[in-house]
């Protein structure tokens, strides 16, 4: 007996070791509970929109007076509804909250990481045409291939959407100033804290309606996921005590006219020529290759190689806030044998042996590459967690993720000019011995998309924050530096491009300085 | 709920599963385009059945040391594989080649009381491909603590019918990247439970059957957002799948079960939840890993080799899902002594 009590006791010490916790639920986004919003922004109707030419715009007529029957019976509904909620209906009227773009970004971050698979070459080492023969709709599962240019694109076009959409949304607020729910019938019990701001049209809707079309149009193998993700966000909005359907519904109706703008405007920004075909691509190699002596110029380097980088016209896309790519395009990267470029080509030598485990950690937690939301996604959740710090409103959120995209995209569209202007070779192609934490992206070295999105992302950023300004210049230098721990960007693709990205992210901040958000 | 789990399940654990919760495991992920390999673990399983043969075994077999009875040894285990299985297709990655797992592990065993011993041992693993311009890894992979305990032993017809049960524990005894396309380990606990039922002919013929179940804790990622399947998590915390092994063996052993064994094994890992690797991606520590092995290990102890005894095995992935297709072999020295009962020792041979 006393035998066993010492096995026994033995087992649970081991035991104990082995489990010294529990494990908790694992977080899918930004944790919050919902807020009291630290301005109300009675103005916001008259910001500026990004592509609305006012809030205005969309007409949207008055709604029923709150005394009429027609009124009274909508309360009516959202109070069964309200006073009845099952657990399923609780909980997602928790996940979505009073500020549902953080969680609309969150799902665009979830596609961008589905999406985001290089082609695969199959048994036969053939990888599919990067561009699907016309007339055809590309398989499921590797359509559209969201690598960072789609993916930063996708935000940006989201996010000022959906900027547009509050903005037009506070416009009929205040100017019907319908009041929120609980003022009129205070057994309505709200969900969340009270913010006394007119519920007339909701603001939800709209940008639920405004991203749901939008995703649907850059995600069309997933539109019965994210229609039915922005029905429950509409429909929570009843259950949460914060919306009738007549306030759903106007903000359906300024959702669904901003789509349009922005749908159309997707249309015609030049992207669907970004992702070039073989033979085209060919023709822009022969002319790389005659322009610059310096430089041996980029190939692919996986195995087999991919016969097409990705997006090399991605920089003749339509940008939000610079004039022209090449107005902001750096110079011309060090010649191959030139001191600087010994001196990086040393140092790329010096990280394959001897990389600290701390630098390749830090390789790692930026490496935003395959099935990630990428760099862009990277920088929304940071500034996400800083929204819901500042107890941000919805229409101080778009605002911030709008011009936070829209710099980050134009910052994508100068990289990949860049890029595919100098084909300058990666570490490993022009010198076989270095070796890399992970697989060099499938476009040229210069400049480093990781430190042109950082460096964009830290000056829109800094400047909605100025008190985390310091934090977010260290992230940006971070995640530019992680590309040199990893091997897979020279120095200076790096540091010229958070150059450049700051300079880009400039232009958004001098709009958003004017546009009466401020 | 898996607390509680992994505590009961636990109380049967040994030792043993310290090497074998290793090998299976993991071992074969992949990683970024490649595959990521936690080899240590497949190889190191092998190994580690043989491991310990002569004197006292693996938290996996029915062998045990006398009280006072030390075994310590050094192994060698080599892994290579130039296919994996990508969700279950079988498919060479130009990106990687053939990829090598090496480990050399450090181990003892030592018999505590009557029936009960205890096991502890860390690998050291490089890895690295072939191909491609991805960097292999190396480093001290998990430590594993083990105790196998000794039911039942109870003479039936010509031969003993003995049961065991062990609780075996690992955790990453280094800081290693759990993402890296070559990342040792899955960077994660194991606790193992593990259930043994052997029985062994007078003329040293025996059969064994055992079964072990994995609870597994969190990996902890270097970075702060992954996608398993079709959602995303903002955290560095993976949950990882538990797992259960189970092997059947048949053998021969002279005598005094320490001068020579031979054993024939075939053995199936499965992974209890986890997910495929997507098309040409890497591996992530929370895939389904399945593995299913044949396996041959050899011990010798010399007479004359005062205490020094060897070790030699061999295993061949036939079948699996998320797991690279490897052959490995492996060997080790062994070192036998007595470190108390010396005279007891002596009279019970």
């Amino acid at each position: 007996m006393k035998k066993n009590i010492i096995v026994f006791s033995l087992l649970l010490v081991t035991a104990a070791i082995t489990f010294n916790a529990c494990e908790k639920d694992i977080p899918q986004g930004v944790t919050y509970t919902a807020y009291t919003y630290a301005s109300k922004d009675e103005d916001g109707g008259t910001w500026d929109p990004i592509l609305l030419t006012a809030g205005s715009e969309v007409i949207i007529d008055a709604p029923a007076d709150v005394a009429s029957a027609e009124y009274l019976a909508e309360l009516a509904e959202v109070k069964d509804l309200n006073s009845s909620l099952s657990d399923d209906q609780q909980e997602i009227v928790d996940y979505w909250g009073n500020n549902t773009l953080v969680r609309w970004i969150e799902i665009a971050e979830e596609l961008a990481a589905k999406y985001n698979l290089p082609p695969d070459p199959g048994p036969e080492g053939n990888y599919p045409p990067p561009v699907a023969p016309s007339g055809t709709t590309p398989a499921s599962s590797d359509f559209p291939f969201s690598h960072p240019p789609f993916t930063c694109r996708m935000y940006a076009y989201i996010s000022a959407a959906a900027y547009d959409a509050a903005i037009s949304s506070w416009h009929y607020k205040y100017t019907y100033n319908r009041p929120a729910l609980y003022k009129t019938d205070a057994s309505i019990e709200l969900a969340y804290p009270q913010n006394d701001i007119p519920s007339y049209p909701s603001e939800d809707a709209a940008i639920a309606t405004s991203i749901e079309k939008m995703l649907n149009a850059l995600f069309p193998n997933d539109v019965t996921y994210i229609s039915e993700k922005a029905k429950e966000c509409r429909d929570s909005r009843m259950w949460a005590g914060l919306a009738t359907q007549s306030d759903l519904n106007a903000g359906d109706s300024i959702g669904r006219h901003v789509a349009n703008v922005y749908i159309t405007r997707s249309k015609n920004d030049n992207a669907k020529f970004a992702q070039t075909n073989k033979a085209s691509y060919d023709s822009l190699v022969v002319i790389a290759d005659a322009m610059w002596n310096d430089w041996i110029i980029w190939k692919n380097i996986d195995i087999p190689p991919r016969p097409v980088g990705v997006t090399p016209k991605f920089g003749g896309v339509t940008p939000w806030w610079i004039p022209d790519v090449e107005t902001v395009r750096p110079g011309p990267p060090p010649a191959q044998g030139s001191a600087e470029y010994i001196a990086a080509e040393k140092e790329m030598l010096d990280f394959t042996e001897n990389a600290t485990k701390e630098q390749e950690r830090i390789a790692f937690f930026w490496s935003d590459g395959p099935s990630t939301y990428t760099p862009a996604g990277h920088w929304n959740l940071l500034g996400a967690e800083k929204i819901v710090d500042a107890a941000m409103n919805p229409l101080r959120t778009a605002r911030v993720f709008a011009y936070l995209n829209t710099a980050i995209h134009d910052a994508g569209i100068s990289c990949w000019d860049t890029k595919y202007y100098y084909f300058y070779p990666r570490p490993a192609q022009a010198n076989p011995e270095i070796r890399t934490t992970f697989m060099s992206p499938n476009f040229p070295s210069y400049t480093s998309g990781h430190s042109t999105f950082s460096g964009a992302g830290a000056e829109v950023l800094s400047h909605f924050f100025p008190g985390s300004a310091a934090e977010f210049e260290d992230f940006a230098k971070e995640a530019s530096e992680s590309r040199i721990y990893a091997r897979i960007h020279w120095r200076f693709d790096c540091e010229v491009g958070l150059d450049v990205g700051h300079n880009i992210g400039d232009y958004a901040v001098s709009a958003a300085a004017v546009d009466g958000g401020e | 709920m898996k607390c509680k789990d992994s505590l009961k399940c636990m109380e049967n654990a040994t030792i043993a599963n310290i090497f074998a919760a290793m090998n299976k495991n993991n071992y074969l992920k992949m990683k970024l385009r490649s595959i990521l390999l936690k080899p240590g673990s497949i190889l190191f399983c092998t190994v580690s059945f043989f491991f310990f043969n002569v004197h006292a075994q693996t938290p996996a077999d029915a062998v045990l040391m006398q009280p006072g009875q030390f075994c310590g040894a050094i192994t060698f285990n080599n892994s290579s594989a130039s296919e994996y299985w990508q969700g279950d297709s079988l498919i060479e990655n130009g990106n990687v080649g053939t990829f090598t797992s090496q480990t050399i592990g450090a181990g003892f065993v030592l018999g505590v009381i009557k029936n009960l011993n205890v096991y502890a041992s860390l690998p050291l693993i490089m890895n690295k491909p072939s191909a491609g311009f991805v960097e292999g890894t190396s480093g001290i992979q998990d430590f594993t603590i083990a105790a196998k305990y000794q039911l039942l032993d109870k003479k039936i017809g010509s031969g003993n019918l003995k049961a065991l049960v062990s609780a075996t524990g690992t955790l990453p005894a280094s800081n290693y990247i759990p993402e890296h396309p070559y990342a040792i380990g899955l960077g994660c606990s194991d606790g193992i439970g593990r259930a043994i039922l052997a029985y062994k002919t007078d003329l040293g013929v025996f059969a064994k059957a055992q079964t072990g179940y994995h609870v597994r804790g969190n990996c902890e990622l270097a970075r702060g957002y992954y996608f398993t399947d079709e959602e995303g998590y903002s955290s560095n915390i993976v949950d990882m799948p538990n797992a259960i092994d189970y092997s059947a063996t048949i053998g021969y052993i002279t005598e005094d079960s320490r001068t020579f064994k031979a054993e024939a094994e075939f053995s199936v890992f499965n992974s209890l939840g986890g997910f495929d690797i997507r098309p040409w991606d890497q591996g992530f520590p929370s895939n389904e890993m399945d593995a299913m092995r044949i396996g041959a290990n050899f011990q010798y102890i010399p007479e004359y080799a005062k205490g020094f005894g060897l070790l030699l095995n061999t295993a061949y992935t036939l079948d699996g899902r998320n797991v690279w297709k490897t052959f490995n072999i492996g060997g080790g020295i062994t070192y036998f002594f007595n470190i108390w009962n010396k005279e007891e020792a002596a009279s019970a041979e």
